[in-house]
């Protein structure tokens, strides 16, 4: 039959035992806890502890105290009648075990060893576990740590936590039932229960994500782009990866093309929390992406640095169209633009640079044609290169990135000559469809 | 004073019954135990221990009161996965209330 057992303020033990049924506990009085022939006192703010020590098959006695030290008293009698010769000092090391004042002992084997640990609260309301480097029936112990909840957080309910583990939701998991005085809360006092549980996940997902829709291979899109994720686990997470790809669909993975600048660090994430995503401003298409039809996606927690109760939701994907970037001819005279007066015994300098921009590779024709007075001029790629009357193209041939490449150095002759250089259809037709133009004077 | 309780037999209990222990549990953050739409409040400096007090297998609460040094039995209305307190009754002996010395 269950019995009750109390500790008191005045350091002693009281046991009321149950005179009635197990059903319902009746007790008449109460006796003190006696240890070899007397009662036994602990000081002050005893807190009694029940359990076989020793692994003996008796009910064993361990009793905290108000200067914080845990007392062992095994049990040299029975169950029914134990009998108590000692009262020995819980170690720590080669120290008494001490966690300051109004130790609070719980035995239980917390790290599921097999073996019995020790669990001790105190005033400040911390929960301290004593790991038993022993073995069950002999337990040694060196130094503590204090409990925590899954997030790192210190348990701490004020004051004098006096506790209980015990599966309080049947859920196969220990809990901790705690009595407990926070000033900080209202009720000051009562009762609380820490839930253990193994389904402790974080759970990252996205709520929204959007951006532009049209873009230049190249340009920044990060400014556009808006993101916005949550935890919608129950545990929070720390430090974690976003990374944005430009893929071919719309399922992302990262075997897609990364974007320039598109990483994005998030450092922690509480549980429950959503949280709009600064995104690097920076972030860019690849600039060698060629036109097409895409899906700028991303993965959140790109690389699995959080294990979480759902990892398939971390990806989220928009279509955008990658325009074209037209090609830019550019034609100079000793490195200016626009209309470039001089004289007819000048020496200049004149080139022609391109970038082929999206149509990289495609077959185009090519000119470099002058103009003075109605008359025209080509400049074509016939070895040696020269200029010849009339209009005829000087190349037809696939577009590249064309540094400046220097065509005439010398002298022009007097008049105003109006030079293009322009790329189009590969139909030996002008149309300067891409074209730069310069005019010179000269004198 | 404070008063500490442990009930020895529940204690007991809590061993012979083979309560199934999986790992070493991750804990979350507190809830409070509720008296009917209340925190469940006896005093500051409570004790508690969890125990099938009268035996029809849910689990019971009891919890110790600092100022007057009284032990309160709440039994459970609920069940024994989801308990549920309405009201505790002071634990008796001899038929008067426990007391002890406060603190």
């Amino acid at each position: 039959m269950k019995d009750l057992v109390l500790g008191e303020r005045d350091g002693y033990v009281r046991v009321y035992l149950n005179t009635n049924t197990d059903a319902d506990p009746v007790f008449n009085g109460f006796d003190y806890v006696q240890l070899s022939g007397g009662t036994y006192d602990v000081g002050a703010s005893s807190s009694p502890y029940i359990c076989d020590w020793d692994n003996d098959g008796r009910k064993d006695l361990l009793v905290g105290d108000d200067n914080g030290y845990v007392y062992l008293l095994i049990n040299t009698g029975t169950n029914a009648a134990p009998v108590f010769t000692s009262a020995v000092q819980i170690q720590n090391g080669s120290s008494a075990l001490d966690v300051g004042t109004r130790a609070s002992p719980v035995v239980f084997d917390w790290n599921q060893d097999g073996k019995k640990d020790l669990l001790v609260g105190e005033t400040y309301g911390n929960l301290h576990y004593f790991e038993n480097l022993g073995t069950d029936p002999v337990p040694v112990f060196n130094g503590s740590t204090t409990l925590e909840i899954y997030d790192g957080t210190e348990i701490n309910v004020g004051y004098y936590p006096r506790f209980e583990i015990y599966d309080w939701n049947n859920d196969a998991i220990n809990d901790i039932v705690c009595g407990y005085y926070d000033t900080s809360s209202s009720p000051s006092g009562g009762v609380r229960v820490f839930l253990g549980g193994h389904d402790l996940f974080a759970d990252l997902a996205v709520v929204s994500f959007s951006g532009p829709v049209q873009a230049l291979p190249g340009e920044e899109i990060g400014p556009g782009v808006d993101l916005r994720i949550v935890n919608q686990g129950n545990v929070r997470c720390t430090s974690f990866e976003i990374q944005f790809y430009l893929s071919d669909d719309a399922e992302i993975s990262n075997t897609d093309e990364p974007l320039i600048a598109g990483n994005v660090n998030i450092t922690s994430l509480d549980a429950g929390e959503e949280i709009d995503v600064v995104v690097n401003p920076s972030m860019a298409i690849p600039a060698d992406t060629p036109i097409g039809t895409y899906y700028i996606g991303l993965i959140v927690d790109d690389g699995d640095a959080i294990p979480e109760s759902d990892e398939n939701n971390n990806d989220s994907s928009y279509q955008i169209l990658i325009d074209a970037i037209d090609p830019v001819p550019d034609i100079k005279v000793d490195g200016k633009d626009g209309t470039v007066v001089i004289q007819q015994t000048a020496v200049v300098s004149m080139t022609v640079s391109l970038l082929d921009g999206v149509m990289q590779g495609q077959s185009q024709d090519w000119w470099v044609i002058a103009e003075k007075g109605g008359n025209y001029f080509s400049w074509v790629f016939t070895v040696p290169w020269h200029w010849t009357p009339g209009v005829s193209r000087t190349h037809v041939g696939p577009l590249f990135d064309l540094a400046p490449y220097e065509l005439h150095n010398g002298t022009i002759p007097v008049g105003t000559w109006n030079i293009v250089f322009a790329v189009d259809a590969p139909d030996n037709t002008y149309q300067g469809t891409y074209i730069d133009k310069i005019r010179i004077i000269s004198f | 004073m404070r008063v500490s309780l442990v009930a020895a037999a529940a204690a007991l209990f809590f061993v012979t019954t083979g309560v199934v222990h999986a790992d070493a549990p991750q804990l979350n953050p507190p809830f409070q135990v509720y008296d009917g739409s209340l925190p469940l409040e006896v005093d500051i400096m409570s004790a508690c221990t969890v125990v099938d007090w009268n035996n029809d297998m849910k689990k019971d609460l009891v919890v110790s009161q600092f100022t007057q040094g009284k032990v309160w039995l709440f039994v459970n209305q609920g069940t024994d996965t989801d308990p549920v307190f309405n009201g505790g009754s002071e634990i008796e002996s001899g038929g008067t209330p426990i007391t002890t010395s406060y603190g």
